[in-house]
């Protein structure tokens, strides 16, 4: 139970945090206001600043206090492309011209973009979308290594999925589209854009990307009325904002409302339920693999009528208006699109090539290339996963050993 | 919706070419790793880790506990089992998860009740028959067993099952299997082997802990045996005294004087692995365990062992008997390693559990899709289907904890020095349509869990549910009282109990002393 | 990725950095080829250590690769346990810090190596180093480290020329760099002790063993 509302929270606040800012609580010699103002937690020891200036010395091999940039262009070369370069090659890059290397690094890194251990059937990009599709062997669907109970082909989300990571595509696509992508080896991979493929069943008007895939319907949705984990999965895979964690935490006023009989309401579950609650309602009418045949994994209107009205005396009043960030939403398309378009989503997608090709998440002392990346991403990058990736190779937390 | 069955199990040509029939020097080893372990701790460690560690070497001589954490995975429903409603016994039967007055047995002498199941799993439109007795089990079993209710605080399955193991970031968040480690598994070369999924495969939050505390990640438990020798199985290679030479070059002359190495020496991840790969892979090695913790038989040409100089364990018959699936059937792979993990005093913690894969078995269902979850859609039939599977597995484990001698001298097998903790991820909704045998049910915070070892107080029943909503209330930890107004979550109530029948020292920790789970209080 | 996936990986590794126009002449040395210049003006008895001390692990799929590439053998045949299975893709995955998302729903990589770790590069190593000098000796005409090697009483001499610049292909391949002498003289004395314990062709095992040490060396299994 909160002992304090949202207000009394929002109000005492500035006033708490003015009385310790200069108190080290955590006795670990750095005062409080200066560790939150470096990213670090007040509260524990094991974490303070470690902006230590670079130290001095020789090195034969590594320039240790700037982009060096032999070190990035093997450290590329095993990241992208999968394995190291030769010592030939390393050779002819190192007796360029500093120019003429960044210009190296720059081909290289499109060329290591275009091999299969990169773009490929669980290729490095594919494996980026694991957590999202969360994919489960003995139910795929599909006629490549098909399972025993087919749910649904969940290669046709990683071929979305790697689609809009790829050749200058838009990100936001892996949630908006309204198309599907085939996949095809000729003789490497290559992915289309498709209207029509097997078992996607989603009428036009009414597909939103990954979310609305057949694989989405019926492992997140099922067979559940309100598909809670539909919602939820969706806001952590490509929001990066997991509710279970309290994260992205946008309660709405009044609710929950309970419509399905779940007990939300109790003091316990609103704490959450005031945000993924509304965060579901958009997916009402999206279904899972409730019924016939011709009516699973499809949009259908009046869902929660036609197949769960007997289940609570207000589950038909689930609306399919609902909220995301407290912004209200219309459907699922316009749930999609503020999603997409939102920063959280640029931080996520940012965030996942961050940590892949740097192997742990922004340190403080990072944290300003890392923002610069993410918004730039927004604006001047247009959402390519391509040109985001050439400046962050570029960063000092990626060149410098 | 209909689903196919194609018969054909995922991954791959290898399982099908595998057709397979039904398969002290510790003491020295011990103070060899725990001096490794000890010479890593700083007097800050020390201090953080509290007295447990610092009275480490003292207790060396401390007879270590062992835990199988058994992960029933999607939520197993202890109104399903062993604190079952009968529909007369409560003004909502009908409403409510409540079975027939018959199928709820009563076990003589024991408040433990037991689900006697005789239906089906609607697995899409096949129906398959389901029968079940937890009767035979609870007979057995009663005076080792004691079921606790639980309010939980997350119905999202991977949240739920670290709390499960953590008690809700009870101790620092520390899992149960890394607490173990560090009260006893510094002696041991892996103390803590984790082949469980999703969230019971997760790390806990405190990463200060030696890393010897940590799970090792085991995905298929019938070939990971062959990773336990650097050397052997592999044709034509030098002599072993010849490879550590090589060993001990690489270790101590080329890598430290290298400038890749001292470049990034402040590198935890390069400290981590010159200590995994030093003393304690000798350790390890120097075990045999590549042959004692191997149940394949020589069957060339698809597993050929004695042409590459490998051969079965001594345990291999027996266990093979015991669990004849576990090539095709993770779960029995994993509790066949689990029973040798112990045997052979490799670890202290073992993590089993089936995951969501659907599992067919000589053309009969092993596993349904979701595992308990699957009771979304048919709640009775899952939930009698899987409380089966774990109980089975469960029952032939403690078979061969039992049978198995703890050492030479005290009398007492392996099966007195450990516990089974049936974790789960949550319970499931208690409502039903009026009347109704087949429904769906979705996730619940209330439930109950099952512990089984001869340390806990046995045929014992903490807490209990309401006849009219079902739902769980708590209990004192010190006395065992039941509290009906205890309603809130208890996570920190059953994680103590668990360590503190299995002697960990918690002091530090804030924990209750939860003496009503222990036998000798 | 499967075995038959990384067969497919036609990489342009080895010829990456050099399809491109020719090189100019000015070169930095300090920030692009490490030419062994100090840096920020320390003295010449220190050593400059990265202040951010982070490698990662290669992991399961590029190790593959790196010793395949390394040692000149398929991916697919590097490593086989019992002679049938793939060592880094099937048996080993998560040891080598692989992931499972299909079976046991191992979504991501663990965030550290594990016990059981080291064993497991042990093992792929010494399979790929033992095929490979075996080839090399067995067939020197088509011999792609060991070259032109004498082996007089089972004995290698690691002064020959042979041997010398087997063991400088060796460290180019696996690691991008030459030995150093300080190397070389390690690996020479490994020789000695080798011929020293009596045990049976010490040449063709110290061939296979400075192999297994310059490919299990941290530079080459961390990046």
């Amino acid at each position: 139970m909160r002992p304090l509302s949202d207000g009394d929270f929002q109000g005492a606040l500035p006033g708490a945090l003015r009385a310790v800012e200069a108190l080290d609580s955590d006795g670990d010699g750095v005062a409080n206001l200066a560790e939150v103002q470096k990213g670090t937690l007040p509260g524990d020891a094991s974490s303070l600043p470690r902006d230590v200036p670079c130290g001095a010395g020789g090195n034969p091999t590594y320039s240790v206090c700037k982009y060096d940039r032999r070190y990035a262009v093997k450290k590329l070369v095993v990241d992208v492309c999968g394995g190291s370069p030769s010592y030939a090659d390393l050779e002819v890059f190192s007796a360029l011209s500093p120019a003429a290397q960044e210009a190296r690094i720059d081909e290289v890194l499109d060329l290591c973009m275009a091999t299969e251990y990169w773009r490929g059937k669980n290729g490095q990009v594919w494996q980026l979308g694991h957590r999202k599709v969360r994919p489960v062997g003995t139910l795929k669907g599909g006629p490549e290594e098909t399972g025993i109970v087919q749910l649904g082909d969940y290669y046709d989300d990683y071929a979305l999925f790697a689609y809009s990571q790829l050749d200058d595509h838009d990100a936001r696509e892996v949630l908006t589209a309204d198309f599907f992508v085939t996949r095809s080896l000729t003789p490497l991979t290559t992915y289309s854009k498709s209207y029509l493929i097997p078992f996607q069943a989603v009428d036009l008007p009414h597909r939103s990307g990954n979310l609305t895939t057949a694989w989405a319907l019926a492992y997140f949705t099922m067979f559940t009325a309100l598909p809670r984990n539909a919602a939820a999965q969706a806001y952590r895979g490509y929001l990066g904002l997991d509710i279970a964690k309290q994260e992205g935490m946008y309660p709405v006023p009044n609710e929950p409302k309970d419509y399905d009989a779940k007990g939300v309401t109790q003091p316990l579950c609103t704490q959450c339920h005031a945000t993924l609650d509304p965060l579901s309602y958009p997916f009402r009418n999206y279904n899972g693999i409730t019924g016939s045949d011709q009516q699973v994994l499809r949009f259908i209107p009046n869902r929660i009528e036609t197949f769960f009205g007997d289940q609570a005396p207000a589950i038909s009043q689930i609306p399919e208006e609902g909220y995301i960030f407290g912004q209200k939403v219309n459907g699922l398309k316009e749930w999609a699109q503020v999603a997409a378009n939102s920063d959280a989503f640029a931080v996520a997608t940012v965030g996942d090539y961050w940590r892949f090709l740097m192997g742990a998440p922004p340190t403080p002392e990072q944290n300003a290339e890392f923002v610069g990346l993410w918004q730039r991403f927004k604006t001047t990058n247009g959402y390519s996963v391509r040109k985001m990736l050439h400046e962050l190779i570029k960063t000092e937390a990626y060149g410098a050993p | 919706m209909s689903l196919k069955n194609t018969g054909r199990l995922n991954r791959r040509e290898m399982i099908k070419a595998l057709s397979l029939a039904a398969a002290g020097g510790q003491g020295a080893l011990s103070m060899m790793l725990q001096g490794c372990r000890d010479a890593q701790l700083t007097p800050e460690d020390r201090q953080r880790l509290g007295p447990g560690v610092a009275l480490r070497k003292d207790k060396l001589g401390k007879t270590p506990k062992f835990l199988i954490v058994i992960a029933a995975t999607g939520g197993a429903s202890i109104v399903d089992s062993f604190l079952a409603m009968r529909q007369s016994e409560s003004p909502n039967g009908a409403l409510l998860n409540t079975f027939p007055d018959s199928m709820v047995k009563n076990v003589a002498g024991s408040p433990l009740r037991a689900v006697d199941f005789n239906g089906s799993l609607n697995l899409g439109g096949l129906s398959l028959p389901v029968v079940a007795n937890q009767s035979a089990f609870v007979n057995k079993h009663k005076n080792d067993m004691l079921v606790c209710s639980f309010i939980g605080t997350s119905v999202n399955h991977v949240i739920a099952q670290k709390r499960s193991l953590t008690g809700n970031g009870a101790w620092s968040g520390r899992t149960l299997q890394e607490c173990l480690a560090l009260e006893y598994g510094a002696g041991f070369p892996i103390p803590h082997v984790n082949m469980g999924t999703a969230g019971y495969l997760e790390n806990g939050a405190d990463d200060g802990l030696p890393s010897y505390c940590y799970g090792e990640s085991v995905a298929n438990p019938s070939l990971w045996p062959l990773g336990l020798d650097g050397m052997r199985g592999i044709k034509a290679l030098p002599d072993r005294s010849l490879v550590e030479m090589a060993r001990t070059l690489r270790n101590e002359k080329l890598d430290p004087e290298s400038t890749f190495a001292r470049t990034f020496s402040k590198s935890d991840r390069l400290k981590r692995w010159y200590t995994q790969r030093g003393d304690g892979q000798r350790a390890l090695e120097s075990m045999d365990l590549i042959t004692k913790l191997n149940i394949l038989p020589n069957e060339p040409p698809n597993i050929p062992l004695t042409e590459y100089g490998l051969a079965e364990s001594p345990d291999a018959v027996k266990v093979r008997a015991a669990f004849p699936d576990f090539f095709t059937d993770q779960f029995e792979g994993q509790a066949a390693a689990a029973y040798l993990l112990l045997k052979n005093r490799v670890s202290v913690a073992v993590t089993i559990g089936p995951n969501f894969n659907v599992l067919l078995n000589k053309g009969a269902l092993g596993n349904p899709p979701l595992a308990f979850d699957f009771s979304h859609n048919d709640h009775r039939g899952t939930q009698a289907f899987m409380w089966n599977r774990i109980l089975g597995v469960a029952d032939r484990l403690i078979g061969l904890l039992k049978a198995e001698p703890f050492d030479a001298t005290s009398g007492t097998s392996l099966w007195d020095h450990s516990m089974i903790y049936v974790a789960t991820d949550f319970g499931r909704t208690k409502q039903r349509p009026n009347g109704a045998t087949r429904f769906g049910t979705g996730h619940d915070f209330n439930n109950g869990h099952l512990l089984l070892s001869p340390m806990v107080k046995g045929n014992t029943v903490l807490g209990n549910v309401s006849p009219t909503t079902l739902e769980s209330y708590g209990f004192d930890p010190e006395t065992g009282t039941p509290d009906s107004t205890k309603v809130l979550s208890n996570d920190r109530d059953l994680f103590a109990g668990i360590l503190h029948t299995l002697s960990v020292d918690t002091t530090g920790s804030g924990l209750p002393d939860a003496r009503a789970f222990r036998r000798i209080a | 990725m499967r075995p038959d996936t990384l067969r497919l990986l036609a990489l342009a590794c080895t010829a990456l950095l050099a399809a491109c126009p020719a090189p100019s002449s000015t070169l930095d040395s300090g920030t692009g080829g490490g030419g062994g210049t100090l840096e920020d003006g320390g003295s010449t008895s220190d050593f400059g250590i990265s202040a951010k001390g982070v490698v990662r692990f290669k992991r399961n799929e590029r190790l593959t690769i790196d010793f395949g590439n390394a040692l000149g053998l398929p991916y697919d045949t590097l490593c086989k346990e019992l002679g049938l299975y793939s060592c880094s893709i099937f048996v080993h995955p998560l040891a080598l810090g692989g992931v499972d998302p299909y079976g046991s729903g191992l979504y991501e990589p663990l965030p550290f190596t594990g016990v059981t770790s080291p064993i497991a590069v042990d093992r792929v190593a010494l399979a790929g180093c033992s095929q490979r000098v075996k080839a090399d000796l067995e067939t020197p005409a088509s011999a792609v480290i060991f070259k032109g090697m004498t082996v007089v009483d089972g004995k290698v001499d690691p002064a020959s020329p042979a041997a010398q610049t087997a063991l400088d292909t060796l460290y180019k391949r696996a690691l991008q760099r030459p030995p150093t002498q300080s190397e070389l003289a390690h690996l020479a004395s490994l020789n000695a002790e080798i011929v020293a314990s009596g045990k049976p062709e010490p040449g063709k095992a110290w061939l296979t063993l400075s192999c297994f040490a310059v490919l299990t060396s941290v530079e080459s299994l961390f990046y």
